[in-house]
């Protein structure tokens, strides 16, 4: 069907979760990879930068990093997972943040609560130096394929 | 508070008592589908908790900090956002521990609406929030 769909299967028959994040150019700034570990689930991690810090004086992870890290790892969760044919598209995202980022490596894993034919429920977590100090939390819904007859307005 | 690596030369048009315009220029790197070219979710997000943030930051004393609750967005639709983005924020309501602010991002050459947003943020006692 497309370049994009056989880049992203590519990558996935290689294992290579890099091939991935590097067809995305904004995951590409902000620093993102992920693993699959030994129970399969996909852990993706927002590298610790300099750059990503919103607050010196705290110093404080940026709020933004944050929030565009949590939708980057749904999205490459979908990607990863499901038999998409096209780049899930965004419909509405929300997120609850529980306390300040550190200046370190920040953890996300997702979990797909429903999978429709043409949408997602995605839910997201993200963590920081140990499982149990979640400091976001976020949901969103994603399209997964376009409507046959398009009517926009 | 404004320069930010994952946002390149965002700027404020406008900030004061509780309004807040933000401008984002195009930047290859934004992009989230290669494909469309359009401009990735994410950085919607990251523009929006700006916005959210300073529009209530700058109805505080200056020894008064705040730190985003939530944010809730909504896309309407996608944009490869080729002049640049525009966000606007305005905070409703400022109690004394909580702003509500609605928030959203507009194509900056044609005015269309690309998502819409609301956040809710905590005003804290230390200076500038996260």
């Amino acid at each position: 069907m497309n370049e994009f769909r056989d880049e992203v299967l590519a990558a996935r028959a290689s294992g290579d979760c890099r091939r991935l994040v590097e067809l995305i150019p904004y995951a590409r700034m902000l620093g993102i990879d992920f693993h699959e570990n030994a129970a399969g689930e996909l852990v993706f991690r927002l590298a610790y930068q300099p750059e990503n810090i919103g607050n010196p004086s705290l110093p404080a992870l940026h709020g933004g990093a944050v929030g565009a890290f949590m939708e980057h790892a749904a999205i490459f969760e979908l990607l990863w997972r499901l038999e998409a044919s096209m780049l899930p598209r965004v419909v509405d995202f929300s997120i609850d943040y529980l306390r300040p980022g550190q200046p370190e490596d920040a953890f996300a894993r997702c979990r797909v609560w429903r999978q429709g034919q043409r949408v997602a429920n995605v839910a997201v977590e993200t963590w920081q130096s140990g499982r149990e100090t979640t400091i976001a939390t976020a949901r969103g819904h994603f399209l997964l394929s376009a409507p046959e007859s398009a009517t926009t307005s | 508070m404004l320069a930010d690596h994952l946002l390149p030369g965002i700027e404020a048009l406008q900030a004061d008592t509780g309004r807040v315009v933000l401008h984002l220029p195009f930047d290859p790197a934004l992009v989230g589908d290669p494909r469309t070219g359009h401009v990735h979710g994410g950085v919607l997000t990251a523009l929006l908790d700006k916005a959210v943030r300073l529009a209530v930051l700058c109805r505080l004393p200056a020894d008064e900090g705040v730190e985003l609750l939530d944010l809730r967005v909504d896309h309407l639709r996608a944009t490869a956002a080729r002049a640049g983005l525009q966000s606007r924020a305005v905070c409703r309501r400022l109690t004394a521990a909580i702003g509500f602010v609605a928030a959203d991002v507009v194509e900056a050459d044609s005015g269309v609406t690309v998502v819409t947003a609301a956040g809710s943020v905590l005003r804290t006692a230390d200076g500038e929030g996260p």
